[in-house]
């Protein structure tokens, strides 16, 4: 197989896997039934993209973000993938927000160590030794 | 939908009772009668109409299950596809610039629905043809029943899928009224649908 063809699609072991998670224990899943559902769930990822990205060059943004694709699943027809994919996306926020909070209380020790040391002041001892006598005839 | 009706379907062997009952009906009646045991059309459409019914109570409690399966997700860096590689697949369309990093976990979730929804369709057909080895022309029927599914026209196979709609049009059709019926050495059911399919020569190792 082409490195590049296979880069390009799922990997065939976890499209089996999950398909197996839907099925009775009993059932068996041939080979090419294997290999073409995952063209078929490489061809999803890349149709829906597809509708997303058209969605971003009409609002003049370069980023497809998840918004984005829930859009275009229900553009697309796929009303109960959008609803489970709207939860799903709000709580990865969640997640993702959490996340951040963690981080800073982790930051937070370090502002701890920047001590301010005055600089010491400048000697203001000097030698006075005898002035030389000046005199008026020189 | 908060129903929770549990329907397994079950397979009766209706073929066996043909059979045992074949030999009562010969000393009754002469053979150039029609049997009328032979000729019952009310069976296809009771056989055709019950797992379609459960089929869409299976599918609806799918759906209601993900949804709450979202719910519960408290971790999510369980998932069941590499992040990775869905990001290629998507930048493999060159309209494409930028992918948030939100994308590829959505899709993740949404590839791994879709895998079982298409899966689940694809058995049903499976079931119907009394198969326990799920086949590429078990997608490729889901597909061809599913409008949501028509971009994916181009991917299946077209010797894969027309033949098998059109050999179950020609069985539901086409029912053989057994006139004249001449006691066989060996008795082949009628309602035995798996032979004259063509795919089953398709077999996985």
């Amino acid at each position: 197989m082409d490195q590049d063809v296979q880069d390009r699609a799922l990997p065939i072991a976890n499209v089996g896997r999950i398909m197996k998670q839907i099925l009775p224990p009993s059932a068996k899943i041939s080979k090419e039934g294997k290999q073409l559902m995952q063209e078929c769930v490489t061809e999803f990822i890349s149709f829906v993209t597809g509708e997303a990205s058209d969605k971003c060059h009409k609002e003049n943004r370069k980023t497809v973000n998840g918004d984005d694709i829930c859009w275009a699943l229900s553009s697309l027809g796929f009303d109960n993938y959008a609803e489970a994919i709207g939860r799903y996306l709000h709580i990865y926020r969640q997640g993702e927000r959490e996340k951040i909070n963690h981080t800073k209380k982790y930051e937070n020790p370090q502002n701890q160590t920047q001590i301010n040391r005055a600089p010491p002041p400048p000697l203001l001892l000097s030698r006075v030794e005898n002035p030389p006598p000046t005199n008026q005839s020189g | 939908m908060d129903q929770n009706q549990h329907g397994q379907p079950t397979q009766e062997a209706v073929g066996k009772n043909q059979y045992q009952s074949n030999p009562m009906m010969a000393p009754t009646n002469p053979p150039s009668e029609t049997i009328g045991p032979y000729v019952t059309s009310s069976f296809p459409r009771e056989k055709q109409h019950a797992p379609q019914d459960i089929y869409q109570e299976q599918l609806n409690n799918f759906w209601a299950k993900q949804c709450q399966e979202i719910e519960e997700t408290t971790d999510l860096r369980t998932h069941s596809l590499p992040y990775a590689r869905i990001k290629k697949i998507m930048k493999a369309d060159r309209d494409v610039r930028m992918v948030s990093a939100e994308a590829p976990v959505l899709f993740a979730k949404a590839c791994e629905m879709f895998i079982m929804e298409l899966t689940m369709k694809a058995w049903a057909n499976a079931e119907d043809h009394r198969r326990r080895i799920l086949q590429k022309s078990d997608i490729a029927s889901a597909i061809s029943k599913t409008d949501v599914f028509d971009f994916l026209e181009d991917i299946v196979p077209r010797d894969v899928g027309i033949p098998r709609s059109s050999i179950a049009q020609n069985f539901d059709l086409s029912m053989p009224p057994h006139q004249n019926v001449t006691y066989p050495p060996y008795y082949v059911p009628a309602m035995v649908t798996g032979r004259p399919i063509p795919d089953q020569n398709h077999h996985g190792p």
